[in-house]
């Protein structure tokens, strides 16, 4: 698995069925605050932006976890989130510079995409296809994570 | 490595959650001391280093002592204890560690006051909350959470701490810890309250009883000054975390940034420069979380406070699920505090970090490459430009 989720602003239509995907899916029930993809619809209805973590390269929210429950795992690149260990004090939620880590205020833990392992609901779910499973590397698309990686790295 | 603590390594940010009864105690433990030897690590626990000699590369014990090639100082932070009359007496707790965590845990009574309403003693008092003390906090400056909000956030969560049964005292200044072997109260310049324990946490030095005069030089906020590789001054040292000072990412200022994330950071690049490596440390960001019972509240960057009344423009903003503030320095985005949905803070440190003219920022246009950081500053795109004037 080395694939990635992108999201196109343009065609996303804000209608949010992959927040129920994804939260019936993950949660066993649909409640889309408890889905680990969001969309974020800003200026009044004019942004709609679905959001997700983006598994950055040096995540300032795996820096800021003070139990080290969000870990890179070395096989996949991807930022994984440890729920046993997660002690919901949000640190991650606040520091991500995307919007990518969401909050279970009924478990009280974060909540982050895992790309399903590989075979995400929300992408086939998705009409408008404004959400995309992608190659990882290379990621000419995605600009915001290359944003990301310029933002916290030694 | 060398430690005073009779622990290996555990999380200080949780320690609250332990005294709240969230967590059971082994929780707080980030490491076993099998980690360390898996790692090739030998683990000195309860081990004081009590005297340092940087010409003889040695480091000395009350019994023995240790040579070493190459040190990496990071004796971290004490809590800030001005000579108050009383602190020597039982039920007086400066937190800081686990220790003092376990003895609020042991404590009996029934009346708690904490001193300082730093993130640490919000955090404590509403631990001490759940576990049914009736809790008073004492505060010197205006507000609470001095250092993380300006006064409009800063009362929002007072009003939050006082509805769930906190008492707030503000403006108050601690004069003496009252009674005998043990406490019995807290004497303020406006009045007496009763306490059973006191928890003191009114701020954090860095730790630097080891270094003699000239050993090492220190910076002006009195943390070890340290170069982008956190080396030292003297050849061979490194230093990182809580005892060092720092270059702010955002504001560019030098300071004290005890963090959990900056000394870990610092901590890694210390460590693997020692051994050679050639790693930059990119400087500290000063993001702090914290929930107020079920709110979360964030703050990253500079207080309105912090910034000349000439240059200084703030932007505060209501709404069902939280407040907005930010700061601004001219048109530069200085500084996001949060109530609720505190996602916006994150999403606007892109653009503090960038340190660009927010005006031209805002009539560009967006791209992908904005995040959800421009989508928050266009929400409020009008009252911004009428601030620009
Ligand atoms: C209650 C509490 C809650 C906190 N919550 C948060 C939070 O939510 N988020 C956040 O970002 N930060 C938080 N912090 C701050 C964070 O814990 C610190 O920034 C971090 O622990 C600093 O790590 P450090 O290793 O530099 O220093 P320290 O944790 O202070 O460790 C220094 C170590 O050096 C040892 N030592 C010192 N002198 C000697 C000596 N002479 N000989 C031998 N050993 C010595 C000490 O015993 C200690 O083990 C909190 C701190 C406290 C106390």
């Amino acid at each position: 698995m080395n694939g990635i989720l992108v999201a196109d602003m343009e065609r996303c239509t804000g209608c949010k069925l992959c927040e129920i995907v994804c939260s019936v899916k993950k949660e066993w029930v649909s409640d889309p605050p408890r889905s680990r993809i969001r969309i974020t619809i800003q200026r009044g209805g004019k942004n709609r932006l679905p959001t997700f973590c983006q598994h950055c390269e040096e995540p300032l929210c795996a820096a800021v976890c003070p139990v080290n429950a969000v870990r890179k795992d070395e096989s996949t690149g991807l930022i994984l989130l440890d729920r046993e260990l997660c002690v919901g004090c949000r640190a991650c939620v606040s520091a991500c510079p995307l919007f990518g880590v969401g909050f279970d205020s009924v478990e009280n833990k974060a909540l982050r995409c895992d790309l399903c392992h590989g075979d995400p609901a929300c992408v086939k779910y998705c009409e408008a296809g404004a959400i995309q499973y992608v190659d990882r590397d290379p990621f000419p698309t995605n600009k915001q994570r290359a944003a990301a990686k310029k933002l916290y790295s030694p | 490595m060398v430690t005073k603590e009779p622990y290996p390594l555990y999380s200080a940010c949780i320690l609250a959650d332990y005294i709240a009864d969230r967590i059971p105690r082994q929780r707080v433990f980030l490491r076993t001391a099998e980690d360390y030897a898996r790692a090739g690590i030998e683990l000195m626990l309860a081990r004081p280093v009590l005297d340092w000699s940087p010409e003889r590369h040695m480091l000395y014990f009350d019994d023995g002592a240790l040579r070493y090639d190459r040190l990496v100082i990071a004796t971290g932070s004490r809590p800030l204890i001005p000579p108050v009359p009383g602190i020597e007496k039982d039920g007086f707790v400066a937190l800081k560690t686990l220790r003092d965590a376990d003895l609020l845990r042991m404590a009996h009574g029934k009346n708690a006051v904490v001193v300082g309403t730093g993130p640490v003693g919000i955090e404590a008092a509403i631990a001490l909350r759940h576990r049914g003390w009736s809790v008073s906090v004492v505060e010197m400056l205006d507000r609470v959470l001095p250092r993380l909000f300006d006064l409009p956030l800063a009362n929002t969560l007072k009003n939050r701490l006082e509805k769930r049964g906190i008492n707030i005292f503000l403006d108050e200044k601690v004069l003496e810890i009252l009674g005998g072997t043990r406490v019995e109260g807290v004497q303020t310049d406006r009045r007496a309250l009763p306490a059973d324990v006191v928890v003191w946490v009114i701020g954090m030095r860095p730790e630097l009883t080891l270094l003699n005069e000239g050993q090492l030089l220190l910076g002006a906020s009195g943390g070890i000054a340290v170069d982008r590789h956190m080396q030292t001054t003297q050849e061979g040292v490194w230093a990182c975390g809580d005892c060092v000072e720092s270059e702010d990412l955002v504001s560019g200022c030098t300071g004290l940034f005890m963090l959990w994330h900056n000394a870990r950071l610092q901590g890694r690049i210390a460590g693997a420069n020692a051994a050679g490596a050639g790693k930059r440390y990119p400087g500290s960001v000063n993001i702090t979380t914290i929930n107020v019972f079920d709110e979360a509240a964030a703050s990253v960057g500079t207080l309105a406070s912090e910034v000349s009344p000439g240059e200084r423009k703030v932007l505060h903003r209501r709404s069902p699920w939280g407040e907005l503030y930010l700061v601004l320095k001219d048109t530069c985005l200085m500084g996001v505090q949060a109530v609720g949905r505190t996602e916006r803070v994150g999403g606007l440190i892109g653009i503090m970090l960038q340190g660009k003219d927010l005006r031209k920022t805002l009539v560009r246009a967006s791209s992908p490459a904005d995040g959800p950081g421009l989508g928050i500053l266009r929400n409020v795109r009008k009252d911004l430009l009428h601030l620009f004037g």
